[in-house]
């Protein structure tokens, strides 16, 4: 079977794996096979001291051989997948990966090439505010990592040329940029960035043009701009979008993360859907 | 571009040269009257990735100190490691036509010192993955970058020099070896689990302390992707690979017969025109 | 070097000159380095040493790999162990592709003493005799095993060095050269050849003195390269002499004896006398007890030759 290929880009710390899970759950988490491009990292964390390179770096990453592997999955074959291990620093055992129905790619470098890029069915570029970044990299480098805070600050700083220079490039190649912000209330709202000659948001509206949109340059490109920030009730949600019925959500009350969510998974649902009548 | 990609994935490339190689296996038993058809074919996809895909190998060059080593520990599939040598050009196609003959370079088991491309002779089975780390203990000293590939056979595995062997590539943590065994499951007195039980044969591996894949032996799409992994590991790496004993020859397959007798000049001609069928409809 | 120091000894210093002056040499040993006195070169050149542990057969074959690297690879292990256990790997995997590696084993003979017959070898001479290409060595005291180490370590080819776990006395001369294939005549004599090799050397010397008041002038020849077997230096004396005594830490099948026997009978068929192991396993004992029950001292050498000679023993 052919996967519904998704590649989702941006700096880690950016809610990149927490949007991949919910993605998950909304799809059904048997539906859906995550990979991380940390595993293509082609030097582990000793050798990376040594050669004193940032794994933000393309020449850290095995991307060649993530590129062979994009197209294997895309033909729907198997792959034997490495396996970083963030807490030691190092290569564990192999995986293979088999074809599911979804395959959601998360990474520094997910669609850094042209190549690499046209594989996906859907590329989803993942931004942050600078504040929420810290905020966020700190809750999981210390907590799930074992990493030190002073450590984390300094580690952003650094980063952020490196950001600028290996990562947010990749952002023209995305059909939809995905930024998060503090707002004004204390809460997280999302920038819905779509190339101008895409319509997805304009499609899953109920009512065409029932939601406001202004242009914005960015990365050389003119984008559609749409914003999500506040909350939404679910009925409210399901009046202004085709929400795809099959996503079973809980919560009464909906974040703009949580809308952006179910829009992208029902995005994924009608690519899936297409795929299947094409195969038929 | 997007063809070409298409086709190296679809290895069909491979696939041709693995059938050329079965039947110089078939056509040079059958000449020489002897040998041993079964457990050469059954490893004909594993050599054709190895030296066609895997090896950074020179025949121009056969000194060359940074080359990867391949060792044939079962040292009986000899008339596979000879086909694929010619295909690869080490030496010449017709050299095949004599084997095991009287003068030969072609000895019944490999001879280094005849024949260009054996990195050491072998033939008494459990001897070549010592020997192999030997060799990968080798590139640590002159700190080389080079791969030593070991072909063991799963029979072979009975012997307890093999485990000696596997013992100290751990503790040497030799990532640079890689130790590949054709598990066709038979032997010369039958099936390898009624004879001298091998199973739960990945678990020993990893209790040796070896990184181990189990793959199907005979598919290059799981083939390749084994061997890709290799800059991934920081332990020894077995790779299990089922296979099929006389593989490619319908009569031959998963028949114990087979290990050591040569197909009649009738058998052999079944035989290489069964694989004509097979290309024409591939 | 001084007096009574064991072959194992010199074998030991040997390798770590060895090992300063050349960066290809290897080591190897099978968890007996402490008794072979690998030890030396492994506390110096640790990245060069490599333990198998338990497991001879591997050792060996882990031999051969580093050989087909271009290094000069030595392994050392007890001679029984080495050329029982090991005896396919080193037949097939060293011998038969001709590789550059050493087989230096320890331990040889009977006075191995207390450990008793499973530690004894009374076969490995004979055992290495018959592999082609095989050249097998024994050196008779420290100064030879000194020599005769780094000399190996030039030659290239598979060689199998016998040492011992007894202390020997110093018997060749200061001046002495070894050289591969060439045996040495340490006292010229015209009654009787007695040719010895490794420890019995220094009991030839002692037998030939006790002949002399016998009134027999005794030649005495150290050979310490049983093969290739020096035999012009062989013939020369036998023509001299017209009959034989030979005398080996070793079973007189196959060994030392057998090797001379099989020249002689085809170019100069003359009595022989073999001094050895008559065929028997080892046991345990002091090294001398055990000398004196196998038959292998000077009187025992002297017994022989006057029986040759069929002269009373008064």
């Amino acid at each position: 079977m052919k996967p519904v290929l998704v590649g989702i880009a941006g700096d880690s710390g950016s809610g990149k794996s927490t949007f991949v899970k919910t993605l998950s759950n909304l799809l059904g988490e048997e539906n859906v096979r995550e990979i991380c491009f940390d595993d293509y990292h082609s030097l582990d964390r000793e050798e990376r001291k040594a050669v004193k390179i940032t794994p933000l770096h393309p020449r850290a990453n095995n991307l060649g051989l993530a590129i062979e592997h994009m197209w294997l999955l895309k033909q729907g074959r198997k792959i034997l997948k490495p396996i970083y291990d963030h807490s030691t620093g190092r290569f564990g055992e192999p995986e293979w990966v088999c074809p599911v129905p979804y395959i959601i790619c998360e990474g520094l470098h997910t669609f850094y090439f042209n190549v690499l890029a046209i594989q996906y069915d859907l590329k989803i570029y993942y931004d942050t505010d600078l504040e929420l970044k810290i905020i966020w990299k700190i809750q999981r480098d210390v907590l799930d990592r074992g990493y030190f805070a002073e450590k984390v600050i300094e580690e952003i700083r650094e980063r952020q040329k490196d950001i600028r220079n290996f990562v947010e490039p990749q952002s023209q190649y995305a059909d939809i940029l995905l930024k998060l912000r503090l707002h004004s209330d204390n809460f997280i709202a999302v920038q819905w960035n779509e190339s101008t000659d895409s319509h997805w948001f304009e499609n899953l509206l109920n009512e065409p043009g029932s939601w406001e949109v202004f242009q914005e340059w960015y990365g050389g490109k003119k984008w559609n701009v749409y914003s999500i920030a506040r909350k939404f009730t679910l009925d409210e949600v399901k009046r202004s979008f085709k929400i795809d019925s099959s996503f079973r959500i809980k919560e009464k009350e909906l974040e703009p993360y949580l809308v952006s969510s179910l829009l992208i998974a029902t995005i994924l649902k009608q690519i899936r859907d297409l795929k299947d009548k094409k195969e038929v | 571009m997007f063809e070409t990609f298409e086709l190296v994935s679809n290895y069909t490339e491979l696939q041709a040269i693995a059938t050329r190689i079965r039947k110089n296996i078939i056509e040079m038993i059958a000449q020489a009257g002897s040998g041993h058809p079964g457990g050469s074919l059954s490893c004909v996809e594993i050599l054709t990735a190895l030296y066609f895909k895997v090896l950074r190998l020179n025949p121009e060059y056969p000194e060359d100190m940074d080359r990867d080593r391949f060792v044939l520990s079962k040292g009986h599939s000899a008339p596979a490691l000879y086909a694929t040598l010619a295909q690869f050009g080490f030496i010449p196609e017709e050299w095949l036509k004599s084997l095991r003959k009287f003068g030969s370079p072609l000895q019944g088991h490999p001879d280094m010192k005849k024949v260009p491309g054996v990195e050491i002779s072998t033939g008494s089975l459990g001897q070549g993955l010592s020997v192999g780390v030997g060799m990968a203990l080798g590139a640590k000293i002159q700190k080389l970058g080079y791969r030593v590939f070991v072909l063991l056979g799963d029979g072979e595995c009975q012997e307890g020099q093999v485990w000696e062997a596997a013992m100290a590539a751990a503790h040497y943590k030799l990532n640079n070896l890689i130790a590949i065994v054709d598990r066709n499951r038979l032997q010369i007195d039958g099936n390898t689990e009624e004879v001298m039980a091998l199973e739960p044969f990945v678990e020993k591996w990893k209790a040796f302390g070896w990184m181990t894949l189990e793959i199907n032996g005979h598919d290059f799409g799981e083939i390749i992707p084994a061997f890709q992994i290799i800059p991934y590991i920081s332990k020894p790496l077995a790779i299990i690979a089922n296979t099929v004993k006389g593989k490619g020859v319908s009569f031959m397959e998963n028949n114990v017969d087979w290990h050591g007798k040569a197909p009649k000049p009738e058998e052999a001609e079944k035989a290489l025109k069964e694989m004509q069928e097979i290309c024409k409809l591939a | 070097m001084q007096k009574h120091l064991a072959t194992r000894q010199a074998y030991g210093e040997a390798l770590v000159e060895l090992g300063r002056n050349n960066p290809n040499i290897v080591v190897l040993d099978a968890d007996l380095s402490k008794s072979t006195y690998t030890v030396k070169f492994a506390k110096e050149f640790p990245d060069r040493f490599f333990n198998a542990g338990v497991a001879e057969a591997n050792m060996i074959g882990i031999a051969a790999g580093l050989a087909t690297c271009g290094f000069i690879v030595f392994a050392s292990t007890f001679a029984i162990f080495a050329t029982q256990r090991a005896l396919n790997q080193i037949f097939q995997s060293i011998a038969y592709p001709e590789l550059n590696v050493k087989i230096a084993a320890s331990h040889a003979g009977i006075t191995v003493g207390e450990d008793g017959a499973s530690h004894q070898s009374v076969d490995d001479i004979s055992i290495m005799r018959t592999i082609p290409g095989m050249t097998v060595i024994v050196p008779a005291d420290v100064t030879e095993a000194y020599q005769a180490t780094i000399a190996v370590a030039r030659y290239f080819g598979p060689v199998y060095l016998r040492l011992s776990r007894a202390p020997t006395p110093q018997i060749l001369p200061n001046e002495y050269m070894f050289k591969i294939g060439k045996a040495y005549v340490l006292k010229e004599g015209s009654d009787v050849t007695i040719i010895a090799c490794g420890t019995m050397v220094y009991s030839a010397m002692v037998a030939a003195e006790k002949l002399s008041s016998h009134g027999i002038n005794a030649e005495v020849i150290n050979m310490s390269t049983i093969k290739p077997i020096d035999k012009e230096t062989l013939l020369n004396s036998v023509k001299k002499t017209g009959c034989v005594v030979t005398a080996e830490e070793h079973s007189i099948i196959g060994g030392l004896g057998s090797a001379v026997s099989e020249v002689l009978s085809e170019e100069y068929p003359c009595p022989v006398k073999k001094i050895g192991i008559k065929d028997q396993f080892g046991q345990s004992g002091k090294p001398e007890e055990l000398l004196k029950y196998y038959g292998l001292t000077s009187d025992d050498i002297v017994e022989a030759t006057l029986s040759l000679k069929e002269v009373p023993n008064k």
